[in-house]
């Protein structure tokens, strides 16, 4: 290894470790390098010069403790990333909703959210759904329709709740604004804390689907079909822009 | 121990030596103590930082025999410190003489 190998190895040792905004990064950088070079310069070996300098965790973490970010700076921006994960999921329950209407118009409410063959009804309860649904020829239709109701109306006005999310995080985001400089989070948070959420939701629904079809019943499928298809679809976005962070991540570990 | 008083002992540097890069300053250091205070000089430099960001010494780029540089300088406020911190150690030194005699 080359006398210049060894300080710029340590540089980029140093680099790794530091952690604040990219001009004090960029100035303990500079008076490191100039130091290392001065001490080569005045007749210091290289590698006793590093080692003179210090393990470049010790003085990063000597650094770092005086450019810490504030409490109240990591609390604002985990606030505004917490907005935005919750309006994206509110909202994709509002897209399963509107799913699951398109599933009812096309195959019937019974595929939505209809109950299983094995479930039977008190005559109490028969005499409920036949009230809520009374158009319905039967208690098992009326009760599927009234389910599917529920799981429209509700999925639907879940998704109102997270359009407003999205006007709240815009208007978060626009008055706490984030700078490369005053960044807190990893940018790869947002999209590694959505993939793996949305990851989980996808296949937990995908599974509750297919014990429907194990049961050899397309009862109640559609429900959790339609949320199963949105959770993959915005875990997948988020799997995409996760990578994506990753690639253009501004310190690579490795050559 | 030096790291305990490492600010009054870089005030003290800098006040003798002027606008001083951080090589230097190490330098002056471990001169003056004759070679009693070999810090790791990697963590002299946030300790610079932490005067300047306290007001007690100021920097300013410059570009010395060819590489950019900061140089550090006392502040008024620098001076009073120093002042007041140069007191506080001659009453703790004759106190831990007056127990050791």
């Amino acid at each position: 290894m080359t006398d210049e190998d060894v300080i710029e190895r340590y540089l980029d040792e140093l680099l790794v470790e530091l952690r604040g905004s990219p001009r004090t990064i960029r100035r303990v950088l500079t008076e490191a390098e100039s130091h290392l070079r001065d001490a080569v310069a005045a007749g210091v070996e290289p590698d006793e010069a590093v080692r003179r300098f210090g393990q470049a965790h010790v003085v990063a973490a000597a650094s770092n403790r005086l450019s810490g970010t504030p409490v109240s700076v990591l609390l604002r921006q985990l606030l505004v990333a917490a907005c935005l994960l919750c309006a994206i999921g509110f909202t994709s329950i509002g897209a399963s909703g509107v799913i699951s209407g398109g599933m009812d118009a096309a195959f019937g409410p019974r595929f939505v959210a209809g109950d299983l063959p094995s479930i039977t009804y008190t005559s109490a309860r028969c005499d409920e759904y036949r009230r809520l649904a009374p158009h319905e020829p039967s208690c098992r239709s009326a009760a599927a329709r009234h389910h599917t109701n529920e799981v429209e109306t509700f999925r639907v006005a879940s998704g109102v709740f997270g359009l407003a999310g999205f006007g709240a995080w815009a208007f978060l985001r626009r008055r706490w604004r984030a700078t490369p400089a005053t960044g807190a989070l990893p940018p790869a948070l947002v999209p590694g804390i959505g993939a793996a959420v949305f990851g989980t939701g996808a296949l937990t629904l995908a599974s509750q689907a297919m014990q429907s079809i194990g049961w050899r019943s397309t009862a109640g499928l559609g429900q959790w079909l339609s949320a199963a298809v949105v959770s993959a679809v915005v875990a997948g976005g988020f799997g995409v822009s996760l990578l994506r962070t990753l690639r253009r991540s501004p310190v690579a570990r490795f050559d | 121990m030096a790291h305990g008083h490492l600010d009054l002992l870089l005030l003290g540097v800098l006040r003798r030596g002027g606008p001083l890069h951080g090589y230097a300053v190490i330098a002056g250091l471990r001169d003056a103590s004759g070679g009693e205070f070999d810090l790791p000089e990697g963590t002299v430099y946030p300790a610079l930082h932490k005067l300047e960001r306290n007001g007690f010494v100021r920097s300013d780029w410059s570009i010395v025999d060819g590489r950019k540089r900061r140089l550090y300088a006392l502040t008024g406020t620098g001076r009073a410190a120093l002042a007041a911190k140069k007191k506080e150690w001659a009453m703790f030194r004759s106190g831990v003489d007056a127990v050791l005699a």
